[in-house]
């Protein structure tokens, strides 16, 4: 999951949602794999969840994983008591597949929350002007010698 | 993959609300009976309970393959905090 930030004419930035083509939902039924291809996420880091379109999930039949009750805004808002929560299999692209727990809502595209972050760091390219979520074990090494150097630069 | 009807997710939410509430409605009982395991409600009745998720799930499906089967821990829930103004659309 790599992004470019375009450069543009004025020099000004143009602020948007951060939206993550190619994802997949897939589960088995009767033993034959029933997918969904070529969703869009979008990333929100300030939901805790990650959401998929009750429709698709439905469709897909896949299974219960239990309600999510009181589920809350920042403004403590509440819009159902409770909402469906399935099992799937979600692709993301250069992630791969993992299994995991989401809930089911009327949305057209899928709500990547901060549960696929886990174990993830948010990396930039300065350079190229790039950005992105990386394993976080593909960095330890190299993060423990930077922050080993800053340790030692800043103590007085 | 089929396209749904508005009145198919209503149908969905409608059986969903139901088996919810009874979860609720027999959960103190379960966490006495039960705690910690999985359980499997249909038409507002408790059809099984395991101590795992997937034998849960498979044993659900194999009895009843078209149904929508609510599955879920017996444990006191909490609340989870989601951004709701993106959550639906």
């Amino acid at each position: 999951m790599w992004h470019w930030l375009a450069s543009t004419s004025n020099g000004a930035d143009q602020a948007a949602p951060l939206l993550i083509s190619g994802l997949r939902l897939r589960f088995h039924y009767k033993g034959i794999p029933v997918e969904e291809k070529d969703l869009v996420g979008k990333l929100d880091t300030a939901a805790s969840m990650t959401a998929i379109p009750i429709r698709i999930a439905i469709a897909m039949k896949l299974p219960s994983a239990g309600m999510e009750k009181n589920l809350q805004s920042f403004d403590l808002s509440i819009k159902l008591p409770a909402y469906p929560k399935f099992y799937t299999e979600l692709f993301i692209p250069k992630w791969g597949w993992r299994i995991m727990p989401v809930v089911g809502c009327h949305r057209d595209n899928v709500l990547l929350g901060r549960d696929i972050c886990n174990k993830m760091l948010l990396v930039a390219n300065w350079r190229c002007r790039g950005f992105g979520l990386k394993h976080a074990s593909f960095l330890n090494y190299n993060l423990r010698f930077l922050f080993s150097r800053v340790g030692r630069e800043v103590q007085p | 993959m089929p396209t749904l009807t508005e009145e198919c997710v209503q149908e969905f939410y409608g059986t969903f609300r139901r088996d919810a509430a009874a979860f609720e409605e027999q959960l103190p009982r379960m966490l006495e009976e039960f705690p910690g395991e999985y359980v499997a409600i249909l038409d507002g009745e408790i059809i099984d309970h395991r101590t795992k998720w997937e034998e849960l799930f498979k044993a659900t499906r194999e009895r009843y393959p078209d149904r929508f089967v609510f599955l879920e821990h017996v444990v006191p829930k909490s609340k989870v905090s989601v951004d709701m103004d993106t959550l639906e659309g």
